[in-house]
């Protein structure tokens, strides 16, 4: 496909309004270089960042197009994305792209972020605020904190169901997950957060017949349930 | 009152919702518990210390350990966070707030927030006419999505509704939020990159809701 548009590429004339008209998923990376406006190149790559955060080549390119056009908070913005997907890997990299930038930067947005080159940027609230940034929480207030705390006995050594359960998810063991879920909900029927595990996991399988049994067998022991239990009914269209 | 088993609430960190707790909060308007609770916050003028009467209150839910397990999940998934000091509702007119905040949650700066009539109450970035006529394809959108919510919403198990204009990587140029607020809703109208992941964001929903909320 790509080398389908790259030939009908070359064979138009580059006008600006074939420039205009041109997608830029269908051109390679140079040819988007030389076709597309700075706008619809930082956008591409922003959505591109916002679908995949790890995609670090991507990320480069950003902050390339932010440096040459010598926009200083975007340039800020995009270092501080890569800088929290990299946390303290990557040094080398986040060195480059720092000393790239060093001319755009303000004093302050550089000299934050070279502070932490070393140990690495965890939480946005480390540097100063970025106006741009794609994958920072937005909190309005730092530092936060929690304001409730799950209390576990001491002498309580065996693992939740939701911890049983999440390891058997890491391991790919949906149906052990499942089973788990759904047996601590028959013993502990008033606790939501099993409900709520229990049910992402059909919404993620999608499997409609293993919904359908566990729903009814819940069902069959009287078990109230909430809301959501009947929206997904509904959805896979489940009778009871 | 009996301290809850489970959970504890701290007795001195205000709980303030954060930007995915508002969008949460405004991006549909079935009634369930955790946008109750958002609600009830984003109604108030200061920021609250919670306790257990107050969670079960806004939550509609009875027993203590229901709403402190439904409010540590809030927690566990960002949509609320603790803060030490007391925060305010931003203070001053619609007219006056709503520039800066609208300029926050856009790259581009091309935003504009639209009401149910199809008029703009502000527009940032883009030409007076152009504004007005997205804010009426903003209008004509929510009801279109209205006469189709049981395809996408029941069919297709979309739980979002907003729209977009894509291009061919399905990347949306122009997106249209509907944020539903008390009896009322507005569509948020953004040009390129939405920045819906910043404070501004919080600060919108806050004095919609006062001003509009229930």
């Amino acid at each position: 496909m790509n080398q389908i548009v790259e030939k009908i590429v070359k064979s138009v004339p580059l006008s600006e309004a074939n420039i205009g008209s041109i997608e830029p998923v269908f051109l390679t990376e140079k040819q988007q270089l030389e076709l597309c406006s700075v706008t619809v190149l930082s956008e591409h790559a922003a959505h591109k960042i916002t679908r995949n955060k790890n995609d670090l080549r991507t990320h480069v390119q950003r902050i390339q197009i932010f440096i040459k056009e010598q926009q200083t908070e975007a340039t800020y913005s995009a270092l501080v994305d890569l800088f929290l997907v990299l946390k303290s890997n990557g040094l080398a990299l986040r060195k480059r792209m720092l000393a790239n930038a060093r001319s755009t930067l303000t004093t302050q947005q550089f000299t934050a972020l070279k502070m932490l080159l070393l140990d690495g940027l965890n939480t946005e609230s480390d540097v100063p605020y970025a106006k741009l940034t794609l994958l920072t929480q937005g909190r309005m207030v730092e530092p936060h904190q929690d304001f409730i705390q799950k209390i576990t006995a001491k002498t309580e050594v065996a693992i939740s169901p939701i911890e049983e359960a999440m390891s058997y998810i890491q391991h790919g063991q949906l149906e052990q997950a499942q089973a788990t879920l759904q047996i601590a909900i028959l013993h502990n029927p008033r606790q939501l957060e099993l409900h709520y595990d229990l049910l992402e996991i059909f919404n993620k399988t999608e499997d409609k017949v293993q919904f359908s049994f566990c729903y009814k067998q819940l069902l069959e022991h009287n078990i109230v349930l909430p809301p959501q239990w009947r929206e997904m009914a509904h959805r896979f269209k489940v009778e009871v | 009152m009996t301290a809850p088993q489970h959970y504890q609430l701290s007795d001195t960190s205000y709980v303030l919702p954060t930007p995915a707790g508002a969008y949460f909060c405004v991006s549909a308007n079935s009634d369930v518990p955790a946008r109750k609770v958002l609600r009830a916050l984003f109604k108030q003028d200061e920021i609250a210390v919670l306790n257990t009467e107050l969670l079960k209150q806004w939550s509609g839910l009875t027993a203590d350990n229901e709403a402190l397990e439904l409010i540590y999940r809030m927690q566990s998934l960002g949509w609320l966070e603790g803060v030490q000091n007391k925060q305010q509702a931003p203070k001053g007119s619609l007219e006056i707030l709503l520039p800066e905040i609208l300029l926050g949650l856009s790259e581009s700066g091309n935003i504009l927030l639209a009401d149910e009539q199809g008029f703009y109450l502000s527009a940032q970035g883009f030409p007076h006419e152009t504004a007005e006529q997205l804010s009426a394809l903003s209008a004509d959108l929510f009801s279109l999505y209205g006469r189709h919510q049981g395809l996408l919403k029941n069919n297709l198990s979309l739980e979002t509704s907003a729209w977009s204009v894509v291009d061919a990587a399905g990347n949306g140029q122009v997106g249209f939020w509907p944020l539903w607020i008390g009896e009322h809703h507005f569509v948020l109208v953004i040009k390129g990159v939405p920045l819906l992941n910043k404070p501004a964001l919080i600060k919108l929903i806050w004095i919609l809701s006062i001003r509009y909320g229930d």
